[in-house]
């Protein structure tokens, strides 16, 4: 699986621009400086080195594109408006509720948690100065940050993390069932906040480190739906027109303020620019300083164009071939395997991705120390195909309607080649193109579907890789596959701390996976494909891939 | 040919009046140029479809990556897609589809609405008032509006396409073979059916309807045109042919991605469109021009 990877990533990295490094934007803690130049892309964690080895070629390759100035660690200018063309409108604005990805890049600069994901994916305290686990992992104590303040001019103490907390243990939130491990919250003095564990649960501290658990004020954390949003992030809330635009403004009193770190930025504008062909469009012309949701078939484009940053943060998500393993003809293992050998993995990603993407074995993000090295995507094999086929007694195929969201072209682009695959062996897959709002109540809730296409956002820490879509209790659990051995083994990791003794389990959890063929058929991993002026400088991009710190960023005019 | 009176023996063999009445009609559409032009589209349209797999020098579907987004060349004269697929390939392919969903639907929205108009006209009365009405009604929305509605409850298939379209024109026709059999209703030769005692449903079948032929073929003829254009439609909105069938429509919504990069993608399939309607539009408007003696009368 590495040696694909690095194959396809080092065959895009020619004319991919620059992928500088990335420097921690959010360190005050003398130890966490060093985490400064981890490359940005590859952000593997355990020191594995292959990601960071990708990230180097291409930054030599991509030199002649744009300036590779390391300006970020250097300070910038104050001031200035950002004009940002931004891909999906911005949904809900509470942070604990809202799910879109869209959503959580504009609250990722607004909110901040009480402990922070770092680009090598190592959780540090952020809103507290330090952190201490007990001995049986069952007892996590933060002493709180003193004299950081809200956007409303009130300090921040725990009262106000406790009651953020709560809020999310009492009610209906997205992270409400991580709560199932937690005996008690305490805050014993205002900058000292104890999570008490039922047991050892190695998520919840990750969790942590999402807007799912974003701290808010006591007051906002009564409300059942916060609709205007205060936090302690270094830029706040001013205006949004709903589908419109969205702006936020400097916080003038961030309690991390810098001038090597930022904030500089004076206000950043982001207009909502659904179509990628018009925000491109309008981008080249010169409206906006920068665009996100680049198309990969527009890559090219980008990177041709004068004076314009093409930047790539690798991995932002995961896409996957979703194969009901409840119904005809997917409960048939020998039939999944007989579509898998049918498959060439390496021509579906380079057709919908023009080689900005990576193939995959496992669910665990690339480079990490969760992925199993020794599983890789099976080759493409018509022989063993229609072995699996006779297996399964459809010698001849078999037809099954294969619903495609219609909303991601990348994933139309694939479906053709891989229908078209498989139709060599007699597998008909019929595509159907379905809305996003049809995929979640049809294929989602409703589990009506014999295949299908989606992704994940977010893998970096392993329990949504391998628990929350593969796990039969998982929040995000549809494909049908139940093995309990599997269950088992990740069951089991979430209550482990030490890093090779729960990489072991995952490793061997995806070669359960894999040998068994999973509902999920994993197909590539993705990137965040970003645009911006050469006026605009500093790292674009958060550490989870997916969502935008503007802190460090300035603009040089 | 409205005016014409016929026997009932007259309509089996054809009689000296019948001849007459052929060899002027001929000779009228081989005088009308927009005819004429028209209907050699159609005919030439109608023949690609027939060979397209013939014609067609690439297999459809095979996707190859390294020859993606090719200019058009010798080997491509259309250039290529996203995929690698020949667009010529495609283009002559998705001939079938269009001229499939145009015809099927207007086929089918004859069949109903020419029986549904001529009954209301000749019947009158309560019965046209009802029938009417209800026809009204479905034209009261949007063809293509009404046609996604129909698709989102029948599911996005292309035989759903031809069933939403052929119930979308159905009123059209109905209106027009209504106002025809209107005009029929008083003329002698069914006065003298009825004088011969002949009942209701022979009367509008075997005598009213075949006269009411020519404004419901002129209608047929433009609205294939329409239909076209709304499989089109329906197809780029991702309602109605599916990936990856080479729907003209739906090429045209994965070219529009590549509008900058690609144009040939979209350019190609466009122009195959507005030359299928363009046919078809002069071919309807040609007939109308040919048969309806009161356009004659202008000239």
């Amino acid at each position: 699986m590495q040696e694909n990877g690095k194959g396809s990533d080092s065959s895009d990295s020619t004319g991919d621009g620059t992928r500088r490094s990335r420097f921690d934007r959010r360190t005050f803690l003398g130890a966490a400086a060093t985490t400064g130049a981890v490359a940005l892309a590859g952000c593997t964690g355990g020191g594995s080195d292959d990601g960071t080895t990708e990230d180097s070629g291409s930054t030599d390759e991509g030199g002649d594109t744009e300036n590779t100035d390391t300006t970020a660690a250097s300070g910038g200018k104050q001031g200035g408006t950002l004009q940002w063309g931004g891909a999906v409108p911005v949904q809900g604005l509470d942070p604990h509720i809202d799910t879109s990805a869209a959503s959580k890049r504009v609250l990722e600069n607004i909110y901040e948690e009480v402990v922070a994901l770092q680009d090598d994916y190592s959780i540090q305290p952020h809103l507290a100065e330090s952190m201490e686990q007990s001995d049986d992992n069952t007892l996590l104590t933060f002493n709180l940050r003193q004299g950081v303040t809200f956007h409303n001019g009130k300090e921040m103490t725990s009262e106000d993390v406790l009651a953020s907390y709560e809020r999310v243990q009492n009610g209906d939130y997205l992270a409400t069932g991580f709560f199932d491990y937690v005996e008690e919250l305490r805050a014993p003095d205002d900058y000292t906040f104890e999570v008490q564990l039922t047991e050892p649960f190695a998520p919840f501290l990750a969790k942590m480190a999402t807007a799912e658990l974003s701290v808010m004020p006591a007051e906002n954390a009564e409300k059942d739906m916060v609709e205007e949003p205060i936090g302690t992030g270094p830029y706040v809330f001013e205006s949004r027109e709903i589908e419109t635009s969205f702006t936020m403004s400097r916080n003038e009193d961030y309690w991390g303020a810098s001038d090597e770190d930022g904030p500089f930025i004076d206000t950043i504008v982001k207009s909502e620019v659904p179509d990628p062909s018009v925000r491109l469009q309008s981008f080249l012309a010169g409206e906006y300083d920068f665009i996100n949701g680049i198309a990969p078939k527009d890559v090219s484009r980008v990177e041709q164009a004068p004076d314009v940053r093409f930047e790539k943060q690798f991995p932002k998500s995961l896409v996957y071939l979703g194969l009901n393993c409840d119904v005809a003809p997917f409960d048939n293992k020998d039939a999944r395997l007989a579509l898998d050998y049918t498959i060439d993995k390496e021509k579906v990603a380079e057709a919908a991705l023009y080689g900005t993407g990576q193939t995959t074995a496992s669910p665990a993000t690339p480079g990490s120390p969760w992925v199993n090295p020794d599983i890789e995507p099976r080759p493409r094999d018509l022989d063993k195909a229609q072995e699996h086929l006779d297996a399964a007694g459809m010698s001849d195929g078999f037809t099954a309607t294969f619903k495609i969201p219609q909303s991601y072209p990348t994933q139309v682009q694939a479906a053709e080649v891989i229908a078209a695959d498989a139709a060599e062996v007699g597998i008909n897959l019929e595509i159907q193109q379905i809305t996003w709002s049809t995929w979640l109540s049809d294929v989602y809730s409703n589990r009506d579907f014999q295949a299908t296409t989606s992704s994940y956002l977010a893998l970096w820490y392993p329990d949504v890789s391998f628990y929350k879509f593969l796990h039969p209790n998982g929040a995000f659990f549809f494909t049908n596959w139940v093995n309990e051995d599997y269950n088992a083994l990740v069951e089991e990791a979430r209550t482990i701390y030490d890093e090779q003794e729960r990489a072991d389990l995952y490793h061997q959890a995806t070669e359960i996976l894999h040998e068994e063929r999973a509902g999920h058929l994993f197909l590539w991993w993705q990137p965040s494909l970003y645009g911006a002026a050469s006026q605009y400088k500093g790292d674009i991009g958060a550490p989870d891939g997916s969502t935008l710190q503007f802190g460090d960023n300035w603009l040089d005019r | 040919m409205a005016t014409e009176q016929e026997t009932e023996r007259g309509r089996f063999t054809i009689t000296q009046s019948q001849r007459d009445r052929i060899a002027r009609f001929v000779r009228k559409f081989r005088s009308n140029t927009k005819a004429m032009l028209g209907f050699s589209i159609v005919v030439l349209l109608v023949l690609v479809a027939i060979f397209a797999p013939i014609i067609a020098p690439y297999p459809i579907d095979a996707t190859n990556i390294e020859d993606r987004s090719q200019a058009p060349s010798v080997e491509h004269p259309f250039g290529t897609d996203d995929l690698g697929r020949d667009i010529f390939s495609r283009v002559v392919m998705g001939s079938r589809i269009s001229l499939y969903v145009g015809f099927g639907a207007i086929s089918g929205a004859l069949a109903v609405g020419a029986v549904v108009g001529v009954v209301a006209g000749y019947a009158g009365g309560l019965t046209d008032e009802i029938l009417m009405r209800v026809m009204d009604a479905a034209m009261a929305f949007p063809p293509v509006l009404l046609a996604l509605t129909l698709l989102v409850v029948l599911g996005p298939e292309l035989s759903n396409v031809v069933i939403a379209l052929a119930f979308v024109y159905t009123p059209y026709i109905a209106r027009v073979s209504r106002s025809a059999a209107l005009a029929e209703r008083n003329e002698a030769y069914v006065e003298a059916a009825v004088a011969r005692g002949e009942s209701d449903s022979r009367i509008v079948f075997s005598e009213v309807f075949p006269n009411c032929m020519a404004p419901m073929l002129v209608q047929g003829s433009l609205n294939v045109s329409f239909a076209i254009l709304a499989e089109a439609s329906l197809s780029f909105l991702g309602l109605g042919a599916q990936p990856p069938r080479p729907s003209w429509g739906l090429m045209i919504n994965t070219g529009r991605g590549f509008m900058e990069t690609a144009p040939w993608m979209l350019l190609f399939p466009a122009l195959a469109i507005g030359i299928a309607v363009v046919g078809f539009n002069m071919l309807g408007d040609g007939l109308r021009d040919v048969l309806d003696p009161k356009v004659e009368a202008i000239e």
